[in-house]
């Protein structure tokens, strides 16, 4: 009876250990950030942001201090205020929209509340802008992106901010004056 | 069932003991590592003078002025650093100054300021960075810049990486 089953049973854990080897998650999963995700308006904490976004609006051209930001797409805008929350913090944001990633950019100095340090204790409120694709609310996803609030680069593990943005429903501007980013809350 | 246990008794013993070896051998590469590196605390109260990275330092003064009289940036006040800092055993390089406090219900901490915009006036001959490169003595006045009304009782920590994990931490008491 015991060597009847041997062979059965040694089968079924074979297969079982495919099974296993075969669902383990990829990198991209089992190296997820952990995100604190919200909506507009409400404060967002994680273990290194304080984040409000109060408002986003897409704009073809910008003004920040001087620059006119223009793009061969469309500018995301959202206006918020971030503090770090225990020490000094980079703050870089990412948008996702489906698949495809889309920093922040670089092209505004730091006239943004990303892409600079925050110190804790101390809210600045401003501008974050994102270059998106032309088309950006007819790509599938854009009902759904994602604006992520990091303290750097390489967010493996880490800890980050999310709020859920439905791009086809934001007010398209032709043009947007902005001011600089100045401490405080909004 | 008796009859099992005894049979199998230097097979379960084996197992007891070759269980708990292969995971502190599991933990050898990562762990112990990791352990080493956190940082121990070295304390000392403002006046007493404590020897740390090769250097001996006195903590003379530590201060939370308001940042509205002393025209400071929105928003912040200004935590000034005085101390004296004695060279003996120059082992190279910067140590790092940060203030830090618990007052908010978690640890929180913020960089020195090289010149902030504040009125207060560093005296000409004081060091503004804490150096240990050569042997000699000097006085060291560091500033920092904390959210108003937030720190009353700062703490002073200094870390030299020469020195690490040592980490100095200085008190008002």
């Amino acid at each position: 009876m015991r060597r009847g089953l041997a062979v059965p049973a040694g089968l079924g854990l074979v297969l079982l250990a495919f099974g296993v080897g075969l669902s383990v998650p990829d990198d991209a999963v089992v190296e997820a950030p952990f995100a604190t995700t919200g909506r507009i308006g409400e404060e967002l904490v994680s273990q290194h942001l304080v984040v409000t976004v109060h408002d986003a609006a897409l704009a073809q051209v910008v003004e920040l201090n001087g620059w006119e930001g223009t793009t061969a797409g469309v500018w995301l805008v959202v206006d918020a205020t971030i503090a770090a929350r225990v020490d000094r913090r980079l703050v870089a944001s990412d948008v996702f929209v489906g698949a495809a990633r889309y920093p922040g950019t670089g092209r505004a100095s730091t006239d943004t509340v990303d892409g600079r340090v925050a110190d804790a204790g101390f809210p600045v409120t401003g501008s974050i802008l994102v270059e998106l694709p032309a088309d950006v609310r007819e790509r599938p996803g854009a009902t759904s992106a994602r604006l992520r609030l990091s303290s750097g680069y390489d967010v493996r593990l880490d800890s980050v901010v999310e709020l859920t943005l439905d791009l086809t429903r934001l007010e398209l501007h032709e043009r947007l004056e902005l001011e600089r980013p100045r401490a405080g809350e909004r | 069932m008796s009859a099992w246990w005894r049979a199998n008794r230097w097979y379960l013993l084996v197992v007891a003991i070759a269980l708990p070896v292969a995971v502190v051998v599991a933990m050898i590469p990562r762990w112990f590592p990791y352990l080493d590196r956190q940082p121990v605390y070295q304390e000392a109260l403002m006046g007493e003078t404590v020897r740390y990275a090769g250097a001996d330092f006195t903590l003379g003064e530590l201060t939370v002025l308001d940042g509205e009289e002393w025209n400071g940036p929105a928003g912040a006040d200004v935590v000034v650093a005085s101390l004296t800092v004695d060279v003996v055993d120059p082992l190279g390089g910067l140590c790092d100054a940060v203030i830090r406090s618990d007052e908010a219900g978690f640890e929180r901490e913020w960089d020195s300021e090289l010149f902030p915009d504040v009125d207060y006036e560093v005296p000409d001959d004081a060091e503004r960075r804490c150096q240990l490169d050569e042997e000699r003595a000097y006085d060291l006045v560091l500033m920092f810049l904390v959210p108003r009304g937030q720190v009353e009782e700062p703490v002073l920590q200094l870390t030299a990486s020469k020195a690490a994990p040592l980490v100095l931490r200085l008190r008002l008491r």
